[in-house]
């Protein structure tokens, strides 16, 4: 039983486009070059942090997997719709009992370093991020790989402990050459359409076209420069000066100040944000007061002070994008703030006077530590008098999602375009439920989608869980912010993906 | 001799307790380098591993000694969060040495500044027998040391670089890259971390060539019917400088030592953007190579001052 990727993905996986270009680009995931396009050239891309590795398989940070999209591959990729194309892999195929992959290698794929990635490479990368090779798994889910064989030349065949239908999204992982990876002074190697050129520590990166790339016509430009922009203030400055072209995270504010001199693209996030209750800590281990909090929030008015009106306000983990997964629950608490019912349920769960809230958000998010200021004024009007504790991002990382040592956070989760990856975390054991989350219901449900073999099967459990999540107020969920980018006239084709990277391989100098 | 001794002694001396606190203080601060490096998705084998890598489930007086060993064999240890290439880290030395032109070309710029306009503003000002002037140098020098830092560093940018468009903010040139772009680039920050230095150091000029002018040695030039900017530039400002150089010496120690707050306003990868950085990604050998590079530096500098006041003016040596 042979399925081609293409009709896997449209049956098995059918996500739905999240690419909403606005400015009338119209940049897709054209596998044609542009008609519009000219080669070369170079594009400075303003980037707001440094990267924290070069090793594909280890590096963590969103704003350093965001460049390396364009250095490495997988044997899947996810195109601009969130679905999974061919790219080290041509095909490949699954067995009935959904235990052992089968991937064929695309023909003459080339290396950076000239050399064709053979099924050695393959095994190899493979063991590599399952930790087959040295015991420690690099990416926690490729952990379900027990075997890695090569068949033939062209042919891989991967064994899986258990049935996990969301694991092929996992083999996105990059293919790198064999041996590399513990090659002391290897530079990054790659087939992705870019090459690494240069990094130095606090100034950026630099990556350069490869003539070799397997996709005909791509990429256009000669070479990218990421820079590591000082500020947010410093990276307007140089967008109008023409010192940088692309600058990815613009604020609602920015966005209005450079419009004028530069385009601004936007589309939906893959960021869920919340403010996250401590399930385990005084009081929030009462469900009313989780409810009451959740009814106290006005969620309009937070996003017309953070965003300007232009976010999209869920109740749930999931993204409304991913629409076969989807439950609005927005009705549940309402959007627009409910003081009676939240002083009622206060009032019932003993606290009719409220109580002192700490609020821990990590300071150099200023998207979140706004939204925090905004509910703090909201729970005062329920009587909860809660105050903002601003911590570093490694002081948050330690003491609340590691330690779980807090009351209530803000910050947001970052979508890997898996069901599982957003709602997972709530089960009962997982290392990630930071929230402390204990419902012995949703981790039987969770159970049951492991076994659930069709899309719609898993779907209505899927959905089961957000109601959960929703009674239970696990967490008062906000919304999915919107991504504003600026880029300079003379550019075209960037494309939206609904994972966070920035895809340089289809953007060019108009004509 | 013996005092060239006592000096080293205590050079070493305070190398040693600012290495001891500074890795005190890492081990109190909130916040743990592995959980960071591995961020959200980490499992319990990534992290295990992490840590043997790093050395960190070594207890710690075995971590310090490992590494305060390294330094004194020359070995400054590698970055914990900078790589070199795909597997292997920076090495402390390397990082270092790399950032460390653009720190010293500030220096060298801001001290240039400071000297050549503070000292004769300095000497003029006390020569000055006009009220309104003297005012004014007063209020200007009063406002230009009140200031703080960060604020100079935004008006600078903005004045020249936003209204005048002397030149683009944070646009920022390797000196590896373009060697003259890089130059122009750093007279700006050179400026906004001159402007408190002249303001002090004319004003000390100034206090020590009115003392000066008091003297008795003055007294007979005039009378002999010397020039006056003659007796200012020719008597007065020698013997004025000997306590203005003592104090240039602090100037220089404080900007070799990295001007934090300046290179954070400007985006200037140098030493003190470098240590603001490591401390808040808890790399800590790199840190902890800076902090003492930074005592080092204040520590020699100091010394050498002290030296030259010495060789300058022998009322001292003869104590």
């Amino acid at each position: 039983m042979k399925k081609y990727l293409t009709t896997i993905l449209v049956t098995l996986l059918t996500m739905t486009a999240l690419c909403g270009c606005a400015g009338g680009t119209g940049a897709s995931s054209e596998d044609k070059p542009s008609k519009n396009a000219t080669y070369g050239g170079t594009v400075v891309v303003g980037i707001q942090q440094d990267i924290d590795g070069l090793d594909p398989h280890k590096v963590t940070a969103a704003g350093t997997k965001e460049i390396l999209f364009n250095i490495f591959e997988g044997l899947v990729k996810c195109d601009a719709n969130g679905d999974l194309t061919g790219a080290v892999a041509e095909e490949y195929s699954l067995s009935e009992d959904g235990l052992e992959y089968t991937f064929k290698l695309r023909p003459n794929v080339k290396f950076h370093n000239g050399n064709t990635v053979t099924a050695e490479d393959v095994k190899y990368s493979l063991e590599r991020v399952s930790g087959l090779l040295d015991g420690t798994p690099l990416v926690s889910t490729m952990s379900a790989i027990t075997a890695v064989d090569i068949i033939d030349e062209k042919t891989v065949r991967v064994t899986v402990g258990s049935v996990n239908p969301e694991l092929i999204y996992s083999f996105t992982a990059a293919i790198i050459p064999a041996g590399s990876g513990e090659d002391e002074n290897a530079d990054p190697i790659g087939t992705g359409p870019f090459r690494f050129k240069s990094y130095t520590p606090q100034e950026g990166i630099v990556i350069e076209k490869f003539d070799d790339y397997w996709k005909k016509g791509f990429p256009y430009l000669d070479e990218v420069d990421f820079k590591i922009v000082g500020s947010a203030e410093t990276a307007i400055m140089e967008l109008k000066a023409g010192n940088i072209q692309i600058y990815p995270y613009l604020t609602d504010s920015q966005a209005e100040e450079v419009k004028s001199t530069v385009q601004v693209l936007s589309a939906p996030s893959d960021v869920v944000q919340a403010l996250f209750f401590n399930n385990a800590a005084e009081p929030l281990n009462d469900v009313r007061v989780r409810q009451a909090i959740c009814y106290a929030l006005n969620r309009e008015e937070i996003i017309g002070f953070v965003a300007g009106g232009d976010a999209a306000i869920v109740s749930t983990a999931m993204l409304p994008t991913l629409t076969s997964y989807y439950e609005d629950l927005n009705d549940h608490y309402g959007t627009t703030g409910n003081v009676e019912e939240a002083k009622k349920l206060l009032a019932e769960a003993g606290y009719p006077d409220g109580f002192d809230l700490t609020i821990t958000i990590p300071s150099n998010y200023e998207y979140h530590m706004q939204t925090g200021e905004v509910v703090v004024e909201q729970l005062k009007a329920v009587g909860i008098n809660a105050k903002i504790d601003a911590v570093e991002w490694e002081s948050w990382l330690s003491d609340v999602y590691t330690d779980r040592n807090y009351q209530t956070t803000i910050c947001g989760i970052t979508s890997d375009m898996t069901p599982g990856y957003l709602l997972n975390r709530f089960t009962s054991d997982n290392k990630k439920n930071f929230i402390n989350f204990n419902s012995s219901s949703y981790d039987d449900i969770y159970g049951n989608i492991l076994e659930a073999k069709s899309l719609g099967e898993r779907g209505i459990l899927y959905k089961e869980l957000q109601k959960i999540l929703c009674d239970e107020a696990a967490t008062a969920f906000l919304q999915v912010p919107v991504l504003k980018v600026a880029m300079s006239s003379e550019l075209d084709g960037y494309t939206f993906y609904p994972i966070y990277v920035q895809d340089m391989s289809t953007v060019y100098y108009t004509k | 001799m013996t005092y060239i001794i006592k000096k080293i002694a205590t050079l070493i001396i305070t190398l040693f307790l600012v290495s001891v606190l500074a890795f005190l203080a890492f081990q109190i601060i909130p916040g743990d380098v592995v959980t960071s490096i591995i961020g959200t998705e980490g499992t319990p084998e990534m992290e295990a591993a992490l840590r043997e890598e790093l050395g960190l489930n070594k207890p710690p007086v075995e971590r310090y000694l490992n590494w305060a060993g390294g330094v004194i064999k020359g070995d400054l240890g590698v970055s914990y969060r900078y790589s070199k290439s795909m597997n292997e880290m920076m090495p402390v030395a390397e990082l270092i040495g790399d950032k460390l032109p653009v720190t010293l070309w500030l220096a060298l710029f801001s001290l240039l500044l400071t000297i050549f306009i503070s000292i004769p503003v300095g000497i003029l000002w006390a020569g000055t027998k006009n009220k309104f002037l003297d005012g004014l140098l007063n209020g200007v020098t009063q406002v230009s040391m009140a200031i703080p830092a960060f604020f100079l560093g935004i008006l600078v940018t903005f004045i020249l670089g936003v209204v005048l468009k002397a030149f683009i903010p944070g646009a920022y040139v390797s000196y590896k890259k373009d060697f003259g772009a890089f130059l122009h680039y750093m007279i700006f920050p050179a400026i906004a971390i001159a402007i408190p230095k002249i303001g002090m150091t004319a004003r000390f000029m100034r206090n020590s060539a009115l003392t000066e002018i008091k003297s008795d040695y003055v007294r007979t030039a005039r009378s002999k019917g010397v020039e006056e900017k003659r007796i200012l530039f020719r008597h007065v400002l020698r013997n004025a400088l000997l306590p203005v150089v003592t104090f240039l010496g602090m100037i220089i120690a404080e900007v070799i030592a990295g001007s934090i707050v300046i290179e954070q306003v400007f985006a200037l990868p140098g030493i003190g953007r470098l240590l603001i950085s490591s401390i808040s990604t808890r790399d800590f050998p790199v840190t902890q190579i800076l902090i003492l590079y930074i005592t080092f530096v204040v520590i020699v500098v100091y010394f050498i001052v002290d030296v030259l006041y010495r060789v300058l003016d022998p009322r001292i040596r003869e104590e």
